[in-house]
């Protein structure tokens, strides 16, 4: 493949990241406000610092995208990475930070001039190079039982339901053969059999929808279900250390899921873990990595990859990457969408459900939710909520059958 | 490189910028998300909105109310006009065995 202009090696079908890492070639962009360096963090889809422009298509993400021969990418700034990108003095100017509800308001022609300026240098990459080759159909889908997420707990609920032969489709954002890659450490049961790899955007509570955009057979995909099962899990939220933007800091979990499924192979003095989480002490042990807490670290070095981190005790450790671990968030988004209540439980903002597992109405949809989405669970007990979520559905179904 | 600490990359809201808006007197989800503009660029919050709740127990802004997330909008994943634009009335029954949704 190529990135900007310089080749790239690859393995066919890895995601590109995983290319992108081998090669230590982690930066993609330029920030917004101060024109830092930015790269990859959560590898898994969430964040927005790998979006590059990949065969003229723009704001495709390294993390989901999979490598294959010719593949060109590039970084969707006016100025490329490496060339002289008069704006990064941005970061230097202001280095103790920048209001812009004040800066440049006035007078009005500095303002003017400032906009200009700021508009040619951000912005998120240009219009693709030609029109979209398969033009995209909708399918419409009335079900039984709509589960939203193939992670442990979605994959416990389809399981009992499959058993018990009530119709239901899994939606999940992640490819088929990433789902079906083994990764022990976070599978304890395989995918399940009616899967629908599409990325739920949307729940429209006034439609009584979900709405899901599938990439490989490209279609818009919309849901009306008796249930709905939410198992969105959690997300890695960034953990607040000084220089935590520098391309190299890294999600554990991200990590650790490139390696099962790209078979991606770090070396062993190459990664810090920092933090808390489960993934942290999973990494740090399989790559016999230092393991530093949040609270002594005292900086990240590199310009601009991660170079060294230095501990409060003056300690540098060299690395290449800083995997960070911090305590998982729910992914609730979707279900404060469809109208479910949350509630802040010191990490994130948890669904509330009752004892069952049910968590609010969606038009003709009754919402359960299961797993991560919840609060804090390991992947064993996920999956266990899941399976239990989906008895409880089945139970109701049978001593209300017609309810509605 | 100027040492900062970030909370949302997406928008360059640093800490300092969250001690600041506090400063100020912003002390709610909605408020600190209006000022700084964190959680408004490509990642919608997902990688930042947990990071400043915890923050801001720390800071002990849950005290006099419950902390509650900002308003989830669509899309939530990455979605392509195309796919928007065919929408249709009356669509296509979706076979939910079908691999991929689509009927064989």
């Amino acid at each position: 493949m190529v990135v900007d202009g310089r080749a790239l090696e690859a393995s066919a079908g890895e995601r590109l990241v995983s290319s992108l890492l081998c090669a230590d070639r982690l930066a993609t962009s330029r920030s917004a406000k101060y024109r830092r360096a930015r790269g990859p963090y959560c590898l898994r889809g969430d964040c927005g610092t790998c979006l590059m422009r990949v065969d003229g298509r723009s704001n495709r993400r390294a993390c989901t995208e999979a490598a294959a021969p010719g593949r060109r990418l590039g970084s969707q700034n006016k100025h490329r990475l490496d060339a002289v990108d008069p704006s990064r003095l941005v970061d230097h100017a202001f280095s103790s930070g920048i209001d812009h509800h004040h800066l440049m308001v006035r007078p009005r022609l500095l303002n003017q001039a400032m906009q200009s300026i700021a508009r040619e240098l951000t912005g998120f990459g240009e219009l693709p190079d030609a029109e979209a080759e398969a033009p995209s159909g909708h399918l419409h889908h009335r079900l039984a039982v709509l589960i939203v997420g193939a992670g442990p707990a979605g994959r416990g609920a389809a399981e009992v339901l499959a058993a018990a032969g009530v119709e239901h489709l899994v939606v999940d954002r992640r490819p088929r053969d990433y789902l079906r890659a083994p990764a022990a450490w976070d599978d304890p049961a395989p995918p399940p059999e009616s899967l629908l790899c599409a990325g739920m955007f949307a729940a429209y509570p006034g439609e009584g929808i979900f709405a899901a955009h599938a990439e490989t057979a490209p279609a818009l995909h919309t849901f009306a279900a008796a249930a709905v099962i939410l198992a969105t899990g959690s997300r890695d939220p960034m953990i607040p250390l000084p220089n935590n933007d520098r391309p190299g800091v890294v999600s554990a979990r991200g990590l650790l899921e490139l390696m099962a499924h790209d078979a991606l192979e770090l070396e062993p003095q190459s990664t810090v873990v920092v933090g808390e989480g489960e993934h942290g002490r999973e990494l740090a042990e399989r790559l016999h990595a230092r393991w530093v807490p949040a609270e002594e670290v005292a900086d990240i070095l590199g310009d601009p990859e991660v170079r060294a981190l230095r501990t409060k005790t003056g300690e540098r450790i060299p690395c290449r990457l800083v995997a960070l671990a911090p305590l998982p968030a729910p992914a609730h988004e979707l279900g404060v969408m469809a109208g479910a209540e949350t509630h802040f439980d010191g990490h994130g903002f948890a669904l509330v459900r009752d004892a069952a597992g049910r968590c609010g109405r969606m038009g003709a949809s009754e919402l359960w939710a299961a797993g991560e989405l919840c609060g804090q669970m390991s992947p064993t007990e996920a999956h266990r909520d899941g399976r239990r979520v989906a008895k409880a559905l089945l139970d109701r179904r049978a001593h209300v059958p017609e309810e509605e | 490189m100027p040492r900062r600490c970030f909370v949302c990359r997406c928008e360059d809201v640093t800490v300092h910028e969250l001690e600041h808006a506090l400063s100020l007197g912003f002390r709610r989800v909605e408020e600190l998300k209006r000022y700084t503009g964190l959680g408004t660029g490509p990642c919608q919050g997902k990688e930042c909105l947990a990071s400043l709740a915890r923050w801001m127990q720390a800071q002990g802004l849950d005290a006099e109310l419950p902390l509650a997330p900002f308003t989830p909008r669509p899309p939530l994943e990455a979605v392509s006009f195309a796919a928007l634009a065919a929408r249709e009335d009356d669509p296509s029954e979706g076979d939910p065995k079908a691999s991929d949704g689509a009927p064989e």
